[in-house]
């Protein structure tokens, strides 16, 4: 039997003899992923990381309230209370699904634009749909107010009859524009991985663009449909600082519990913040269930309308149409805050701003603080999410499991942020010793986890399994894989899933309204600034908001350079 | 049903030509095949004759009209996808059905339709059975009932066999053929097996890299190539270079590392550098008879390949050859190491002039 | 000197719920064998990889690696490259660093593995491309690097899951060449499971056959092709043709069957009793076409229905009326001296020499069921 050459020797598990040569990092590191080897070592991670989950993000956030005893059902005996309350839920979620819906049917076809089209304008229209996302929410809360309501807005193009007072209509002009990107995000990404094939195949045998689309492409895409149905209605359910805004007198949820709040009324604050809770996760749980099982119209066929109706006049037309929307309804209003901040460069504001003059010593010192609870969250969330993100993308704790953490991560976001704060405050309450600046480090943590975690389960999905299985034959324990592999593949997601948390933790209101007691955090200062709890000039709102925006914009940015070098 | 001409089509992807100035005429219910290594260009073409890809340049013709700037759905084509694309959110027969509904045709006439087209098709498939729960075979023959049953008037086939096992696809291209003929479709069918091409083929187009090669029966191609490419991609063969030593009437003696040998050819000057090719089933091996002959060597590897047997033989002047001989049961003639002598068949070995840019280039198969 | 590993495994079984992958699976491969693991999808041939890579575990059953029981040792220490049907290149490293990863996980120093791996570039002639990322190389130069990397492991055992599945099929029967003497050259033990049957008749030492997770046949491959087991086996590697019948005379050295009321062929196999139901199979090479009657034995006339050209070799379908259709190879010569293309329609002769025609049991399922026939 020819044995033929060999290129050099190995001990019997193929592993060559150490040496005394070898540094002390290396030997650290071979110790490491070794001991990665052993099940034991990564079961006590799994579970670290699990635990984190349920004490940090999950229960106090979902139970706490149930702290709040008797005094809940206080309420109870109070029906003008009650009606108000009980108007203000319902608000909320009429709100949610209508522009959710809204939102679903004009940024559907900007996505299908954005991925489909051939035309040099993709990327800036790409670009520009991104605006509401860099907008922090109290920027865009005040441009849209602005707008919509403020003298120098719609009324002086179109006339006075256009000016909405700030109610519930200027509340779903608010959540139209901050949910659209949102939507157009989460289908881009959808789109971009879907197979045309189905709907070529559809046109080969004599479909029409629209036949195909409608019967073989939107059922198939049904799960990103309603995932962005989904995020946008959580999106719009739980905003509250620019809410409070625009809402004027209208209560919405988040906006009868701040108000409960800033009146000191426990009861209301802690049954509606309840009711909020338990319908919200109830609804996101049906969702979840019925949504397979829901079927779009697809059986009708109507051959001579949607020919007519893919024509190239008809869909130069839609374009128009979905072009003008986006323009009016989401451009225009989340960039409106410019003006205002533009005028105070002139006129001397911005020297008092640089001075700390006045207002503006506790505006620096809220960015800091801001900054500095963003930083903390979210490196706590990375570290603490990788295990988990693993564990659910590997489903190492096996099916049942993993579906059922899957889902539970999404609860924190989905509930309004303001409840969660009410909720958090109430369980860390009875804890002695928690400094309020820790309360809000973990209000924010559970916020944003969701965010970094889903974006790296997503990335660590995405990596075939083939690829772990070969490294392993080839003798990489687990530690090695996850160094070698699992983090540079997926370095993009957890550059973006971090970010995200980051600048979702900078825009965060509701939740550290519910919390804060003497800490003020940038966004809830400009919100008092707005509402004139404290006096600040329109263009002092202007520079303030136009500081954050920017700041938030150098944070993007610092994204896709670091990203896009590697 | 019509015959197709494509006039000088081109597409270029970026800098690269995916196709370069390709025209073809294809008569009424031919069986046309293109085949051509990976990245020749013969899925881009099929693709504009469907009208999925816009071509550069160019114009395309079904029957007498002009399709050049009409969209798929307007062509009335049946394709068959390498990926099968069976709509996985509909049953196998609403699937089949998904042609006539698009095309306004009724719910119940459609259902009976269906169950014709799938007779005709031999597939047996209940109504509640959903692609995935297909075998590979079954859903490739489901998706030629889909095909078919939007009524086309051309059939466009892009490797529709390519997911399938070896020995399904070996089957099922022979059902291909049939149906195809039965209906009186006029059919064009793009691979890169070109035994599969050659088994149910008309005629065949030869691709590489964005241009038509060679066209012609599969006989004429395989018999007399004109092109060294074609004879490499359509089956085995040996390339021997050498120098003419002398040429008439059809014959050529060529000196190939100081041996002599007889071939085929015309045209060709003393001392012009040639290639001998000859196909490995029109090379005998047989033992050495006398000490030190032209044309012997030692036998290097021999396999029982199933109904041939494959020797390679390594000649005294350094060249390697490989022989097919047809498995008779009897034992073969040689084992390895074995000294034995090489002939070749009578006409077996043709000549052919040195291409310009090299004979590896020109033989490269991807 | 490390000795090379021999596998065996005892009744290894693996099922998924009801389903049953593998199923009571033993096996012997020596060292330094290149085996073929054959079969049609969904045989099991992966999960039979994935059990001896250690990637799946059995539900019952023994594997051993070198005389020694591995069943429940991980992957990482088993010392047995695998390499899957997409290559699964790492994409965000280099050629090169793809190829040195296998040594670094086992232990050698940067340095060290960067030699290794520049050694088996070499090896698969692949020098110049050592900085190139896998997207930017073509089909077969991605499978050279996935086996650089499988092998610069130093890995006694390699596992190919279809490694020629990607590639052209002009492009694979020169591949598949090159392979084998990679492997040889470095007296690895290689399994390579493929769907593709001629593939396995070029380069296997021996082949297994698995159908429905089970073991069909394991043996050389001119054993294969020349004695199947089963109709399946006749069918599956290599093709022939089957006619079936029942036995009305036999002796030894020879039996008779009737396949069609009244007209028999003979065999020269042994083995039936009277009266039993079997199955004539014989390979479509032997069938001969004979374009004038002849009085030897198993002879039948029939119909020249179709001719396909498969290049070397014309496939000549003959219809013999009650009998049934049978397939014949004839050598493109042949057929040309005989002008079989232009018999198209008209009454020829086949003919099969009694040596070569096999008699199997008739199975339970209907023929065609049993052959998996479209």
């Amino acid at each position: 039997m020819g044995r033929g050459k060999k290129v050099g020797d190995g001990s019997e598990t193929g592993r060559p003899p150490r040496d005394s040569s070898t540094s002390l990092k290396r030997r650290a590191l071979l110790f490491l992923d070794s001991a990665s080897g052993s099940r034991g070592a990564r079961a006590a991670a799994y579970t670290l990381g699990i635990l984190f989950f349920l004490i940090i993000v999950f229960v106090p956030p979902v139970f706490g309230i149930l702290l709040g005893g008797s005094k809940i059902f206080e309420m109870l005996s109070h029906p003008d209370l009650m009606s108000r309350g009980g108007s203000a839920i319902a608000a909320s979620f009429a709100i949610a699904v209508t522009v959710s819906l809204l939102d679903l049917a004009a940024g559907l076809p900007m996505a299908w634009f954005i991925v489909r089209s051939r035309s040099g304008w993709v990327s800036t229209i790409d670009t520009l749909a991104n605006i509401p996302f860099i907008v922090p929410t109290v920027a865009l809360g005040y441009s849209v107010l602005a707008f919509w309501s403020g003298p120098q807005g719609i009324g002086s193009l179109l006339g006075s009859q256009f000016v909405f007072s700030p109610g519930w209509q200027t509340i779903v002009l608010l959540h139209f524009a901050f949910s659209y990107p949102v939507i157009v995000r989460v289908m881009v990404g959808a789109l971009q991985g879907y197979k045309e094939v189905y709907e070529t195949a559809a046109r080969t045998l004599g479909a029409s663009p629209l036949t195909a689309v409608r019967t073989v492409s939107l059922p198939l895409l049904k799960p990103a449909l309603v995932a962005a149905f989904l995020l946008a209605f959580a999106r719009s359910l739980s905003e509250t600082g620019a809410t409070v805004m625009v809402a004027g007198a209208f209560e919405n949820g988040p906006v009868f519990i701040r108000n409960a709040r800033a009146a000191g009324e426990q009861s209301p604050l802690l049954f509606v913040s309840l009711v909020l809770i338990v319908t919200s996760s109830l609804f996101f749980i049906a969702i979840r269930i019925l949504a397979p099982k829901m079927h779009l119209p697809i059986s009708t066929v109507r051959p001579n309308l949607e020919k007519r109706l893919s024509s190239t006049p008809a869909l130069m037309s839609r374009n128009l149409l979905v072009f003008l929307v986006f323009a009016l309804f989401v451009i225009v209003p989340s960039l409106f805050v410019v003006l205002p901040g533009a005028s105070a460069i002139t006129d001397g504001t911005l020297q008092e701003a640089v001075a700390s003059m006045g207002i503006w010593s506790k505006y620096w010192q809220s960015m800091g603080l801001s900054y500095l609870i963003a930083l903390v969250a979210t490196c706590v969330n990375v570290v603490a999410g990788l295990p988990m993100s693993i564990l659910i993308a590997r489903r190492r704790g096996g099916r049942v499991v993993s579906g059922v953490l899957d889902t539970l991560i999404n609860i924190p976001i989905v509930v309004p942020s303001i409840a969660l704060g009410v909720s958090i405050g109430i369980f860390w309450g009875g804890v002695a010793g928690i400094s309020e600046f820790w309360l809000l480090v973990f209000a924010h943590a559970s916020i944003t986890y969701t965010y970094f975690v889903r974006s790296m389960i997503a990335a660590v999905e995405s990596i075939p399994l083939e690829v772990e299985d070969v490294a392993r034959t080839l003798g990489a324990r687990p530690l090695m894989i996850f160094r070698r592999l699992t983090i540079p593949l997926s370095k993009y997601s957890l550059m973006a899933g971090a970010i995200m948390a980051f600048t979702r933790s900078i825009d965060e209101t509701g939740a550290t309204l519910a919390v804060a007691k003497n800490l003020t955090t940038a966004p809830v200062l400009m919100v008092d600034w707005v509402k004139g709890t404290v006096a600040a000039s329109p263009h002092a709102i202007g520079l303030g908001l136009g500081i954050l925006v920017l700041t938030s914009f150098v944070s993007l940015l610092v994204l896709t350079i670091t990203t896009r070098r590697t | 049903m019509p015959d197709v001409r494509v006039a000088g089509v081109g597409k270029k992807y970026k800098d690269v030509d995916a196709l370069s100035d390709v025209s073809l005429q294809i008569k009424d219910q031919e069986y046309i095949s293109i085949i051509g290594p990976s990245g020749c260009g013969k899925s881009t073409l099929l693709k504009c004759i469907a009208g999925i890809i816009k071509q550069d340049s160019g114009q395309i013709f079904i029957g007498d009209r002009e399709v050049t700037a009409l969209p798929p759905e307007e062509r009335q084509l049946g394709y068959m996808f390498q990926e099968i694309a069976l709509f996985p959110h509909m049953s196998a027969w609403d699937n089949v059905g998904y042609g006539p509904r698009v095309r306004g045709k009724a719910r119940e006439l459609t259902r009976r339709f269906v169950g014709q087209v799938m007779e005709m098709t031999r597939l047996k498939i209940g109504a509640r059975t959903y692609p995935d729960e297909l075998s590979g075979g079954a859903k490739q023959k489901t998706a030629l009932a889909r095909a078919i049953a939007a009524e086309p008037q051309l059939m466009l086939l892009d490797e529709p066999l390519g997911a399938l096992d070896a020995h399904v696809r070996a089957i099922l291209r022979y059902e291909l053929r049939r149906l195809v003929n039965e209906l009186g479709l006029t059919a064009i069918h793009v691979t890169h097996d070109q035994e599969e091409a050659m088994s149910i083929s008309d005629r065949l187009v030869i691709m590489k890299a964005g241009r038509v090669v060679e066209v012609g029966t599969p006989l004429e191609l395989y018999l007399n190539p004109k092109r060294l490419f074609t004879a490499n991609f359509l089956g085995e063969a040996n390339f021997i270079p050498g120098n003419v030593e002398n040429c008439d009437h059809g014959h050529v003696t060529a000196s190939v590392n100081g041996w002599k040998i007889d071939s085929q050819g015309s045209g060709f000057t003393k001392g012009q550098r040639v290639v001998l090719v000859v196909r490995p089933e029109s090379v005998v091996v047989a033992p050495k008879k006398q000490p030190d002959e032209q044309w012997t060597g030692t036998v290097r590897d021999r396999a029982l390949l199933g109904d041939y047997v494959r020797t390679e033989v390594e000649l005294g002047n350094g060249l390697h050859v490989t022989a097919h001989t047809t498995n008779r049961g009897v034992e073969p003639v040689s084992s390895v190491g074995e000294r034995v002598r090489v002939d070749f068949a009578e006409g077996g070995l043709i000549a052919y002039q040195v291409p310009a840019h090299g004979l590896d280039v020109e033989l490269a198969l991807e | 000197m490390r000795a090379m590993p021999s596998i065996k495994l005892l009744n290894v079984t693996r099922t998924y719920g009801r389903i049953r992958a593998i199923d009571k699976v033993s096996l012997e491969i020596a060292e330094g064998e290149y085996v073929c693991v054959l079969g049609p999808t969904g045989a099991g041939k992966t999960t039979l990889l994935r059990l001896i890579a250690g990637l799946t575990t059995a539900t019952s059953g023994a594997i051993e690696l070198d005389g020694k029981d591995i069943t429940d040792v991980p992957p990482e220490n088993r010392n047995a490259s695998y390499v899957p049907q997409q290559y699964a290149l790492f994409p965000h490293m280099t050629v090169r660093d793809n190829v040195a990863f296998g040594p670094l996980a086992r232990g050698f120093t940067p340095e060290e593995s960067l030699q290794i791996a520049h050694e088996m570039l070499k090896l698969v002639r692949l020098s110049h491309r050592a900085t190139a990322y896998p997207h930017e190389l073509s089909g077969g130069m991605q499978q050279r690097v996935a086996l650089a990397r499988g092998l610069a492991g130093r890995s006694p055992l390699l596992l190919l899951d279809e490694p020629l599945g990607a590639i052209d099929a002009r492009l694979r029967v020169i591949l598949r060449y090159e392979l084998k003497k990679l492997a040889k050259e470095l007296g690895v033990t290689t399994l390579h499971v493929t769907h593709d049957q001629q593939e396995a008749m070029s380069i296997a030492d021996r082949i297994v056959v698995l159908r429905d997770g089970a073991v069909q046949q394991f043996g050389r491959p001119s054993e294969i092709y020349q004695g199947p087991r089963s109709p399946f086996l006749a069918s599956f590697v290599g093709g022939a043709n089957f006619l079936e019948g029942v036995v009305v005379r036999e002796a030894r050295d020879a039996t008779m069957i009737d396949v069609a009321e009244g007209f028999s062929i003979s065999s020269s196999r042994d083995g039936h009793g009277m009266g039993d139901f079997v199955i004539a199979s014989f390979r479509q090479e032997v069938t001969l076409i004979l374009t004038n009657a002849s009085l030897e034995e198993n002879v039948v006339p029939g119909r020249l229905v179709s001719i396909s050209i498969l290049g070397a070799f014309l496939r000549c379908v003959v219809d013999l009326g009650r009998i049934g259709e049978v397939v014949a190879k004839v050598s493109l010569r042949e057929a040309l001296g005989q002008r079989l293309p232009d018999r198209v329609g008209d009454v020829v002769y086949v003919r099969v020499d009694r040596n070569r025609i096999m008699i199997f049991d008739r199975p339970e399922r209907p023929l065609a069921v049993e052959l998996e026939a479209f």
